[in-house]
């Protein structure tokens, strides 16, 4: 017999900022790599280890992201002749 | 030599395009995918298997939602794995919002707004003055969204 089948979603709400680098990674994670609760304990506890690599990837170049981007807004805003603004940036 | 009854994984991945009409079907006006979008609704809102089509009753409002909710993107067209047809929506931001919503519809802008699937947060969840994200599950046969099993 067939079914139609629905997933389960998750939100994540952020009050006062946006969602930072690390939870934009396990948004990533989620996408890139499922361990199933009944998986054989050896294959999990690897496929565990190469999940967190990738988070530490993902982090790393995400923070980069962000760090390059406040670059491009820095000079923009200096372009603009709001220097002190730059300053809200680097806090 | 067997034959084993089945409905056919092709089949199931034909219903998600829209390939079969088994009853009078829709007038399309081009062959491209059809636009599907995700609306939010406080925990007033009355949506369950019976909804047929996005409404405006109780749905959220704020800062950074527009009426409607917002275009879904589809990360993973229809597919197979094993006897199992799926796909997937990349996850869905409302950036700089302040929203309250318990649930969301997901429903086909393109035709006629007609009801897709309906999400419980199973909570209020509560953006302010930051990112209101629907993360959807993992993108596989077991998890994904929609899934014709």
């Amino acid at each position: 017999m067939s079914t139609i089948l629905e997933g389960e979603v998750k939100v994540i709400a952020t009050k006062g900022r946006g969602h930072t680098p690390e939870e934009i990674a396990e948004f990533a994670l989620a996408k890139i790599l499922y361990v199933s609760k009944d998986a054989n304990p050896l294959i999990r506890e690897q496929a565990e280890a190469f999940k967190g690599y990738i988070r530490e990837v993902l982090v790393k170049y995400l923070k980069q992201a962000v760090q390059s981007d406040r670059t491009t807004l820095a000079n923009k805003l200096r372009d603009a002749g709001h220097s002190d603004l730059i300053k809200i940036l680097e806090t | 030599m067997a034959i084993n009854q089945a409905m056919a994984t092709s089949f199931k991945v034909d219903i998600l395009n829209g390939v079969h009409a088994f009853g009078t079907s829709v007038t399309r006006g081009s062959t491209t995918a059809d636009t599907f979008k995700m609306a939010l609704y406080t925990s007033s809102a009355s949506l369950g298997a019976a909804t047929t089509a996005y409404t405006t009753a109780n749905e959220a409002t704020g800062t950074g939602y527009s009426a409607g909710g917002q275009d879904l993107t589809v990360s993973t067209a229809p597919t197979s794995t094993s006897t199992t047809a799926w796909l997937d929506f990349a996850d869905e931001t409302w950036a700089s919002s302040s929203i309250t919503a318990r649930g969301a519809l997901i429903y086909n802008d393109t035709q006629s707004d007609k009801a897709v699937a309906v999400l419980d947060f199973g909570a209020d969840k509560t953006s302010t003055s930051g990112d209101f994200t629907v993360i959807f599950p993992a993108a596989d046969s077991s998890n994904a969204i929609i899934r014709i099993a």
